[in-house]
């Protein structure tokens, strides 16, 4: 079976009246070249229309390495508040870790200068609650790479403040940065 | 200014069995296409499998983990998988920045069966194509080769992400 044309379903109805939708397009960005750090601010505008937020990326940095990591900061915050949860599959075993002193939360993966080229790996990474005010916030990630070395990891993030969140800052585990390509979306849930 | 962004573009339930679905077509206006699929295979020891841009060559790479109560598995494929097999499964297939040019195609894939494994997938297209048709297929879960088919009842949705 095949579908030579795609329907677009418009959720207007007979009356052509369009429902708003509740998954919406915060920011972009797209990496033309190399940047050390990506940041989403002002997000307490959008404390009182979402309920949650979605990052969806595709990194690629300029460490020698095969894969790397992507991590994440909320408003600033650099201190040890973070903690993280890892299911990891290399392809031959599974493992898990954890770490209840972090000095950030995890978006994702990134691949390496070392890895296969034009590989890049995708992440999803929610963001729950973000702006309550009574909860620690959960940043819950699938990621993978399949490059020279590949990995598929779950990872689930706490950042121990019930403060709202007003930006989001990710960035690679190492100095040089992402590479052009790279791109961050940021939607928000109602 | 926030952007409507989540699109239903196709939605099939089988009324009978098939030996693939195709979405074909696909507009390059949005930056990540999303899959969700439930259904069954007709045969046993089959997989569900997903190519793009009707290539059959060897361009694929995978690597999953699993958990049953039997324990967990790790490996990687030549080729894209979720899980099939008889009896009712579920997915859901991220494939990000499916129109760029200037990467290969990556995606996530989460999935489960009522043959009690739990599963995830990093799968790499290794084309920068954009991606314009996806063929979901059911295979050998030894040789990997197309084999049986979708049942009837199974669906099969497609969604665009805009960025």
């Amino acid at each position: 079976m095949t579908l030579s044309a795609l329907g677009i379903f418009s959720a207007a109805g007979a009356g052509g009246v369009a429902f708003a939708s509740d998954y919406e397009l915060i920011e972009s960005v797209i990496l033309t070249g190399s940047q050390a750090s990506i940041t989403f601010s002002s997000l307490g505008t959008y404390s009182s229309t979402y309920k949650h937020l979605q990052i969806r990326m595709i990194a690629r940095d300029a460490r020698a390495v095969d894969i790397n990591n992507a991590f994440l900061r909320f408003n600033g915050d650099t201190t040890t508040n973070y903690s993280y949860h890892l299911l990891v599959g290399n392809g031959s075993t599974v493992t898990s870790d954890a770490g209840v002193s972090n000095d950030s939360a995890v978006a994702g993966g990134s691949v390496g200068a070392s890895g296969t080229a034009n590989a890049f790996a995708p992440s999803v990474v929610d963001i729950l609650d973000p702006f309550s005010t009574t909860k620690n916030k959960t940043v819950r990630s699938l990621t993978g790479q399949n490059s020279s070395a590949s990995t598929i990891r779950l990872w689930s993030s706490n950042w121990r403040s019930t403060a709202s969140v007003t930006s989001i800052n990710i960035y690679p585990s190492s100095s040089t940065g992402f590479v052009s390509g790279s791109r961050f979306s940021l939607y928000g849930l109602k | 200014m926030p952007t409507d962004t989540y699109v239903a573009l196709a939605n099939i339930t089988l009324g009978s069995s098939a030996s693939s679905v195709t979405f074909s077509s696909i507009p390059a206006t949005f930056r990540d296409l999303v899959v969700v699929y439930s259904g069954n295979i007709t045969a046993s020891s089959t997989l569900g499998a997903y190519r793009f841009n009707s290539d059959t060559g060897s361009n694929y790479t995978g690597v999953y983990t699993a958990n049953a109560s039997s324990g967990t598995r790790a490996t990687t494929s030549s080729d894209f998988y979720f899980q099939g097999t008889t009896g009712i499964s579920t997915a859901i297939i991220q494939v990000m920045d499916y129109s760029a040019t200037d990467k290969h195609k990556t995606s996530l894939v989460r999935s489960g069966n009522l043959a009690e494994w739990v599963q995830m997938y990093a799968n790499r297209w290794a084309n920068t194509a954009a991606i314009t048709s996806m063929t979901l297929l059911p295979i050998d879960a030894t040789s990997f080769a197309p084999t049986s088919t979708w049942a009837a009842g199974t669906t099969f949705a497609l969604y665009g992400i805009a960025s």
